[in-house]
């Protein structure tokens, strides 16, 4: 049982692959996190201000919006700039040019590739949310204000 | 009045000896001016003096090449040799010339010589020299002044014979440029077109002509107007404008169709032609683009190939990220060893999967020249030690024996996860191809400039044929197939593309089949990091 005014960590994945998607979710809710899932890029941005991750797990390729362009734009808003985020990538050698790039400019929290060992990405995510400090849950206590 | 007619007899006779002697050196005359060369022209001269001065040893010097000395050209009695220079004291000759008149001298042998000049409007072209036994006596004016007319019909002949012999050697010598010049512009693989000021044709090559399908012989004086079509006239006739007004143009593309009726795509360029005498021209050069395009397009399709093969490589990962994930997922949920065998294979050969995808990667990267190396310095003790915890490395059946020699420096320039993969390669092959186990040996040591890296085992070793054919991309020796040892063919390939980037050599050795390998790597050792 969480404690009160504590809530799960919640991570929003965005991957537009479908199996892949569902197996992180799958993961991730094994973990007891709470996870929404979407399959693009304009979901996941619209998804941050409602859903309120404590990370955001982005694809690189993804319709409608590149991963590393929006996790660009959450490290340039200040409300969103200490959001950890995770970026999966497929990189071949060939795009690493491209990529490093990237890496530098999206100011990615950390990367993980495909393909990944549940271990290693589980590990990843709970050393990034380690670093967080535990934030009040919001949603709660708005709903016992009423 | 005995003697008044004797004198008078006298006169006549002295008057008809002259006139002889004149009708003798007008003959003379004649004969030496249409003698075309000096030879010809010395003897006619000679001929001459026999009559005038039968009794006269006689020389003919004429001036050498260089204009400054004078050089016997005939002589007759005074033992002067052809090529002999004038024996006669600089002041006197240079006196002579200058003066432009004769001189006498005592003879050595006590007669005497007398040396006239063979005087040109410009210089004095020779001297003649006429020697005869008694004093001063021996030449009478008369004498003297024959000779003198001799001389100056001498001199002309020798002046026109020289100029024309010049005259002769330079237009042979045009020729010979001229012969030069049209092989060099038939011998350059463009069309080349000049074009005069009134815009006629001057010069037009072979390959001008067979650019344009015309007979370029035939069309000087003529203007491209006549012979082209509209586009083509079009074309040329803006650019042979744009020269005119800015003394250059940029090239433009013209589509034709040769004699055989291939479609060419000539590159039209043209030039200002400066004379100067003020005529301005135009050239124009066509170039054949038709195999510079093909290449482009060869090149572009390289190019999609390589965009294909990552393409294809990164949507083959997505389907082996979800097959490996879910593996994973059902290994943690399904019990029972049967099962758990099972997934074991089917992640084992997404693994497989995922390492061919990665090799014909590295394939297309090295063929693309896309292959960029990051350099470092590498600390080679401890790359080598680290390849030992690989696991592709590890084998139950096999002893693999790591020796570094101490002369080995203790970093060298490398891209160090490349070479990493290198040695894994090399060392996962030695392995992997003596299936009956043995001694691996990994052997690092330093070979005048070069880092050299032995990798030895005991295995199936290879003929001299496979040797040779080993480092190809997709090549499998029978013996490996027929062992069901699992391979691309792609490994060896990569891990010299990886050396050869390095700068590197690697080989080969075998004494044959089932007589171990060797392979060796050498790898310059540089004394800074390059810049990438």
């Amino acid at each position: 049982m969480l404690g009160f005014g504590k809530r799960r960590k919640r991570i929003l994945v965005a991957e537009d692959d479908a199996n892949i998607r569902n197996i992180i979710q799958f993961m991730l809710e094994g973990k007891g996190y709470e996870v929404l899932a979407v399959g693009d890029g304009q979901a996941a941005v619209e998804g941050i201000p409602r859903f309120h991750p404590d990370l955001v797990m982005l694809d690189v390729m993804m319709p409608k919006k590149n991963g590393l362009e929006i996790c660009y734009e959450i490290k340039n808003d200040p409300k969103t700039v200490h959001l950890p985020v995770l970026i999966l990538t497929a990189t071949t050698q060939t795009s690493q040019k491209t990529d490093d790039y990237w890496r530098v400019r999206s100011r990615a929290d950390d990367f993980i590739s495909k393909p990944f060992k549940s271990a290693d990405l589980l590990a990843r995510i709970e050393k990034l949310l380690a670093n967080q400090p535990d934030k009040p849950d919001e949603d709660a206590a708005k709903r016992f204000r009423i | 009045m005995e003697s008044a007619s004797a004198d008078l007899e006298g006169a006549v006779q002295n008057l008809q000896d002259q006139v002889q002697d004149l009708l003798v050196l007008a003959e003379s005359s004649r004969r030496i001016l249409v003698t075309p060369d000096l030879e010809g022209i010395a003897r006619e001269c000679f001929a001459a003096l026999q009559r005038i001065a039968p009794r006269a040893a006689r020389a003919l010097y004429l001036r050498t090449e260089d204009g400054l000395d004078f050089a016997c050209q005939l002589a007759e009695g005074c033992g002067v040799a052809k090529g002999e220079l004038v024996s006669v004291p600089l002041d006197v000759i240079d006196w002579v010339c200058e003066k432009r008149r004769h001189t006498m001298l005592q003879a050595p042998d006590g007669g005497m010589r007398v040396l006239l000049p063979l005087p040109t409007r410009r210089e004095v072209a020779g001297l003649l020299e006429l020697r005869m036994p008694g004093g001063e006596e021996a030449f009478s004016p008369k004498l003297l002044e024959e000779l003198q007319v001799l001389c100056g019909q001498t001199a002309a002949a020798v002046q026109n014979v020289t100029l024309l012999s010049a005259l002769i050697r330079e237009r042979r010598a045009l020729g010979r440029t001229s012969a030069f010049l049209n092989n060099v512009l038939e011998g350059i693989n463009h069309g080349i077109l000049a074009l005069d000021a009134g815009g006629l044709i001057t010069v037009m090559n072979r390959n001008a002509g067979s650019m344009l399908g015309v007979e370029a012989a035939q069309l000087q004086g003529r203007s491209y107007r006549e012979f082209l079509d509209p586009e083509a006239i079009k074309v040329l006739d803006a650019l042979v404008e744009q020269t005119r007004v800015q003394g250059f143009a940029m090239d433009q593309q013209m589509p034709r169709r040769n004699e055989q009726g291939i479609d060419l795509m000539l590159a039209v360029g043209a030039t200002a032609l400066q004379d100067p005498e003020g005529e301005a021209g135009v050239i124009l050069v066509f170039r054949d683009m038709t195999a510079t395009k093909e290449l482009e397009r060869l090149r572009a399709l390289d190019q999609m190939k390589s965009q294909f093969v990552s393409n294809v490589s990164h949507e083959l990962r997505t389907p082996l990220t979800s097959i490996k994930a879910y593996t994973e997922a059902l290994t943690g949920m399904v019990e029972g060893e049967m099962p758990q065998k099972f997934l074991k294979v089917v992640d084992g050969e997404a693994d497989r999967l995922l390492g061919m995808i990665e090799d014909l990667l590295n394939v297309s990267r090295i063929e693309s020249g896309k292959f960029k190396l990051a350099w470092d310095a590498v600390d080679v003790r401890e790359m080598v030690e680290s390849i030992l915890a690989v696991s592709k490395v590890q084998s139950d059946r096999h002893q693999i024996v790591v020796a570094v020699d101490a002369g080995v420096p203790a970093s060298v320039p490398m891209d160090q996860n490349k070479m990493k993969e290198v040695l894994i390669n090399l060392v996962n092959n030695a392995v992997k191809y003596s299936p009956d186990g043995g001694e691996v040996r990994l052997e690092v040591r330093r070979q005048e400039g070069n880092l050299r890296v032995d990798v030895a085992d005991h295995g199936m070793g290879l003929s001299p044929e496979d040797q040779k054919k080993l480092f190809q991309q997709f090549f499998r020796t029978d013996q490996a197939q027929a062992a069901q040892i699992r391979g691309t063919g792609l490994g060896l390939a990569i891990t010299k593309g990886i050396v050869e980037a390095h700068g590197g050599t690697i080989r080969v050795a075998s004494e044959g089949v089932g007589k171990g390998s060797t392979f060796t790597v050498l790898l310059p050792i540089r004394g800074s990091l390059p810049t990438s």
